[in-house]
């Protein structure tokens, strides 16, 4: 399992960065990412207080396997 | 020195088959509008709603010459099948019947070829729509279009189809002219709640879409190719391709091309020359700009492998003067106005790069801007509910890896193309629009409007 910021909801208070830094990382504005990797067991209860903690409830689980460090690709507009 | 705005001519003067294509997309008499009889004349809606179950017709439209190899048309390039079928899948798994949704909300500015189906082919397009909803059993096929021509088109196209009751029923739905309003999730979020946004994914309409049913978005000219792959003499449904051709102090044109044209032949073609110290940038606003090789093969895997995306497939050629840095800060304006203003990290990195990509006009000291660029080129990666972040992304990661020397120019030296007006308009002149119906009378008649509109977010073309 990975994680995901929604951008729409994220406001950068930096909740998560705070209380789970293995797995997010913030940009150049001051919003949050997740990094894609798989969360590992020992991370589980730390990335959950995030997840919690978050005071717009912008992080969530997603399925799917790791890419990497960056975020997958998006579809384009309109595939 | 500050370079004066050119007059640039932005309305279509032409749409032409490349030789040989006549009998394509486009066809013979471009801007006749092809009515019921005319399509049926040369074979189309037939075998409407053909016997068997929805499996048997699944397998029958799988089974149209070329329908296994065609990409989406909307801009990513989706293998258009696979799609189909994992809306099958995920509306069999659900036990909902599915939805289908004819995209022809054509947002890039740069593009006009969705607009010109709906407007001069809408059979094309209704027939592919309801062959695939007919092999999904949808009891519901959407056509979504942003401008009012295509509203008034497809409607009288679907009055003259007299549809039997049992078949999937049309609609026709109006979208908000924006340029995020063709996203997927932005489509599937106006047809259930009236807002044109997009939402963040996962999950994607094929799993939750319209109604919380599977929901299949293909684009009007993918759903063009579906039926033209079931007409008689089979053509093949990906072998060639729309593309708005545009800039270069040239009339913008439509041409179809065969998928795979070295891009040397249409600047022949287009500009009687291929000469060098072209740039062109590519796909809408989305695929970047790279220089324009004369063996780039103008494909998806062929734009894909020198750094850029064929997306909707439209071309726009930037003749010398003009500055592959200027033509990005412009783009990434447009973005920084014309985003979905949904996302808190998309307003604000567009709006940040926007001002700095100007500023490369006269850079400040101090700015390690070679740092910068890759740097936000690898941070907006996947970030946005859309795609737009990955837009700006693309633009940057070309003009670095395509046009170093450029950049270190300005980095240098500053950039006088660069430099501009207080209030000098930034992308009014990377915009395409039809002609009006009575200005699109004769081919090749060129309806030099420059036009003095600047595209905005609620404008109309
Ligand atoms: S805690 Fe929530 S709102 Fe704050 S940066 Fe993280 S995801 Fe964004
Ligand atoms: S990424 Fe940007 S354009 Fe896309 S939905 Fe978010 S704010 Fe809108």
């Amino acid at each position: 399992m990975r994680l995901r910021v929604d951008p729409v909801k994220c406001q950068g208070y930096l909740v998560c960065t705070d209380l789970a830094a293995r797995h997010f990382s913030v940009d150049d504005w001051g919003f949050a990412q997740a990094l894609q990797i798989d969360v590992a067991e020992a991370d589980v209860p730390a990335v959950t207080e995030a997840i919690d903690e978050c005071p717009v409830r912008a992080i969530r689980w997603i399925e799917g396997p790791a890419t990497g460090s960056a975020a997958p690709r998006q579809a384009l507009p309109d595939p | 020195m500050v370079a004066p705005p050119l007059p640039v001519p932005t309305t279509l003067s032409a749409a032409r088959p490349w030789p040989g294509l006549a009998d394509g997309l486009l066809g013979r008499d471009p801007f006749a509008r092809e009515d019921r009889d005319a399509y049926e004349a040369r074979g189309g809606h037939r075998d409407r709603r053909p016997a068997g179950d929805g499996a048997d017709r699944l397998s029958r439209l799988a089974s149209s010459p070329g329908l296994g190899a065609l990409l989406g048309r909307g801009g990513a390039a989706f293998p258009a099948l696979t799609k189909i079928r994992a809306v099958a899948a995920g509306a069999a798994r659900a036990g909902v019947p599915p939805v289908v949704v004819a995209n022809g909300a054509e947002g890039e500015p740069l593009s006009v070829k969705d607009r010109y189906l709906l407007r001069y082919r809408p059979h094309l397009v209704l027939d592919g729509l309801l062959s695939v909803a007919e092999a999904l059993d949808a009891p519901v096929a959407h056509v979504y279009v942003a401008d009012r021509a295509a509203q008034e088109s497809v409607a009288s196209a679907i009055a003259e189809l007299d549809l039997p009751a049992r078949g999937p029923q049309l609609r026709v739905f109006t979208a908000q002219d924006t340029y995020v309003a063709g996203e997927e999730t932005a489509v599937v979020r106006a047809l259930t709640t009236g807002i044109a946004r997009p939402t963040d994914k996962p999950p994607r309409p094929f799993q939750v879409g319209v109604g919380g049913a599977p929901t299949l978005v293909l684009n009007v000219e993918t759903l063009a190719c579906i039926a033209r792959a079931g007409l008689p003499g089979g053509q093949d449904g990906g072998s060639t391709f729309l593309a708005t051709v545009s800039g270069a102090g040239r009339s913008p044109v439509l041409y179809e091309l065969p998928t795979g044209l070295p891009l040397g032949a249409l600047l022949s073609e287009h500009l009687g020359r291929a000469d060098s110290g072209i740039d062109v940038l590519v796909g809408g606003f989305f695929g970047g700009i790279l220089p324009a090789w004369p063996d780039l093969e103008l494909s998806h895997p062929g734009v894909l492998r020198r750094g850029g995306s064929l997306g909707c497939g439209s071309l726009h050629l930037l003749a010398p003067p003009a500055c592959p840095v200027r033509t990005t800060a412009d783009v990434v304006a447009y973005y920084a106005r014309h985003n979905a203003g949904q996302c808190g990290m998309c307003m604000a990195s567009t709006s940040a790069i926007a001002a700095t990509l100007a500023e490369l006009a006269d850079p400040r000291e101090g700015v390690n801007y070679a740092a910068l660029l890759p740097r936000w080129a690898a941070q907006l990666r996947g970030r946005g509910a859309c795609a737009v972040p990955d837009a700006v992304a693309v633009l940057l990661r070309a003009l670095l890896r395509s046009h170093p020397q450029v950049v270190t120019r300005h980095l240098a030296s500053g950039c006088d193309q660069c430099r501009r007006e207080p209030g000098e308009p930034r992308w009014g002149h990377l915009f395409v629009s039809l002609p009006a119906d009575d200005e699109a009378a004769a081919d090749g008649v060129p309806a030099a409007r420059a036009r003095e509109l600047v595209p905005s977010a609620g404008g109309t073309r």
